[in-house]
């Protein structure tokens, strides 16, 4: 990581929220929301933050010291109205989005409930939609050994690697295990059994220029949601990454970077 | 939720989860507010702090081979006591045993070992860790001392292929002659300061239920007679002592 971080807080929720946002990077304000394992800065965000001060919000719960902010929130309206009140308080009303995974189903709920919210929407292989012929893999009652295959088009390449990388110290490496899965049953209670909340219903209110952004062979939630979001949003394409699985600004950076860079130009 | 629509007529619920008009369960209970409350845990300390935050007993769960790791958890739970200054009250601690009795040891084993095979193998042997430990399911500080320390899952990882010398020999079945059994129960017993022994037996009839209660329990009942404690987590019916001021296990439960 090259960028240097530092934090905000905001008091949401009637003071019983805490929301740590991390902050990095130079240049006009851009949010980031992250996936359902938890905030991981990686080259892609350092290289977004060469152009943007980035904004990356901690889901309720993934912040590290305050896992039990997550017993606040009961469920995706009672999120929706956390983030915007942080974003908010932070002005960054009329910023981009960029949001991954679960991290795009969020951003796509706060776009839809509030259309000016966002001048530009970014989703990298959002959640929330759901075809019965094409499910979406359930990644939190898989195995560990199953993950990479399920996030990654190269399960043992450089990238996957360097994704479930773990601390060497002991008690380094079982706290952050211990995070990731708490974070993935903090994040669960928006997307267990099934990630699908009626997203679907709303995603017609958004009306910012979306980008949607796909692996195209993404193991987790195939690209064919992607023209599920297409058709559902007015003002919206679809770019698909070969070579890449569920995250592809980790898998194929260079690629990733240049198709969201070149949108929110 | 539980405790309250044991003792009130009807309850309106606003559950946060799920809103109900009316709960109202029948029969009730015959112990009023409510019956003593033991919650079962494995081992997490989280879920340890809540029973005696709470006044209730905490039941472990000695699936996993108690000989491995029944002590570990009897002592966690004993200091959490120590750390909240809570009474070591030995009749707090329950632990739930797989317990098999015949006459004499040959004899016990020709009846169970098959029985408690296919019960660990097929039941909790053949649940994979992801599911058992789904996301969601156990405290971040629960999962942090299983990630640092698995021994408190004993012989789980081996469980779905263990023989019966295994699963007798980690404690997860007790199975013996009366005085076998007496003997092994009490080396967990004694040390680790547990009371109840709540007996889970596999394909037990009426011979095994007879040798346990005739030739078993009275040996194990009166151990902590000297120490005068009373039994807060029992039936007053039969011989349980309320806490002070309320019925057995009275608190208020909102979690």
């Amino acid at each position: 990581m090259t960028t240097t971080l530092s934090s905000r807080t905001v008091s949401t929720w009637n003071d019983r929220v805490t929301v740590r946002v991390r902050v990095g990077g130079n240049g006009p304000p851009l949010v980031y929301l992250h996936p359902a394992a938890g905030l991981a800065w990686d080259p892609f965000l350092d290289r977004l933050a060469q152009r943007y001060t980035i904004y990356a919000p901690e889901f309720p719960g993934t912040t590290p010291g305050d896992p039990y902010a997550i017993h606040q929130v009961d469920d995706l309206w009672d999120t929706v109205l956390i983030y915007e009140h942080a974003l908010r308080e932070l002005g960054l009303t009329g910023a981009p989005v960029v949001a991954q995974s679960f991290g795009g189903m969020i951003a796509a709920e706060l776009a839809a409930a509030y259309p000016q919210l966002f001048s530009r929407v970014v989703l990298l292989d959002p959640i929330g939609l759901w075809r019965d012929d094409v499910p979406v893999a359930n990644w939190i009652s898989a195995a560990p050994t199953e993950l990479p295959g399920m996030l990654f088009a190269d399960p043992t390449g450089p990238a996957a690697q360097a994704a479930f990388a773990l601390p060497e110290d002991p008690d380094a490496r079982a706290s952050a295990m211990a995070q990731m899965v708490w974070n993935i049953g903090a994040t669960g209670k928006l997307c267990w059994p099934i990630p699908d909340r009626g997203l679907d219903k709303r995603l017609h209110r958004i009306s910012a220029p979306t980008l949607i952004v796909w692996g195209e062979q993404d193991a987790l939630i195939s690209p064919v949601y992607a023209e599920e979001f297409r058709s559902r949003i007015a003002n919206s394409r679809v770019e698909l990454v070969p070579k890449a699985g569920h995250i592809p600004q980790v898998e194929q950076t260079d690629t990733t970077f240049d198709v969201v860079s070149a949108f929110l130009a | 939720m539980s405790a309250e629509v044991w003792s009130n007529v009807v309850r309106t619920s606003c559950a946060r989860v799920r809103g109900s008009r009316a709960v109202n369960i029948w029969p009730r209970p015959i112990q009023q507010p409510r019956p003593p409350v033991f919650v079962t845990g494995i081992g997490n300390p989280r879920t340890m702090e809540f029973c005696l935050n709470r006044g209730f007993g905490f039941n472990y769960f000695g699936w996993f081979g108690a000989k491995v790791t029944g002590r570990r958890i009897f002592d966690r739970f004993w200091e959490a006591a120590d750390r909240l200054g809570k009474d070591n009250n030995p009749y707090q601690m329950g632990f739930m045993q797989t317990v098999c009795v015949a006459d004499t040891d040959e004899q016990a084993e020709k009846l169970y070992a098959k029985h408690a095979e296919y019960f660990f193998q097929k039941a909790i042997g053949s649940i994979p860790m992801e599911r058992l430990a789904l996301p969601g399911g156990i405290d971040i500080k629960g999962l942090e001392f299983i990630f640092r320390d698995p021994g408190d899952f004993g012989i789980y990882p081996k469980m779905r292929g263990a023989s019966f010398a295994e699963l007798a020999k980690a404690g997860s079945v007790i199975c013996g002659s009366p005085a076998t059994v007496r003997d092994r129960i009490t080396e967990f017993w004694e040390p680790a300061r547990h009371a109840p022994v709540r007996v889970h037996a596999p394909r037990a009839g009426q011979g095994h239920i007879s040798l346990f209660s005739e030739q078993v329990l009275p040996h194990l009942k009166p151990i902590w007679d000297d120490e005068g404690w009373q039994h807060h987590w029992w039936p007053e019916a039969l011989g349980g002592v309320p806490l002070a001021g309320r019925p057995a296990g009275a608190e208020a439960v909102s979690a």
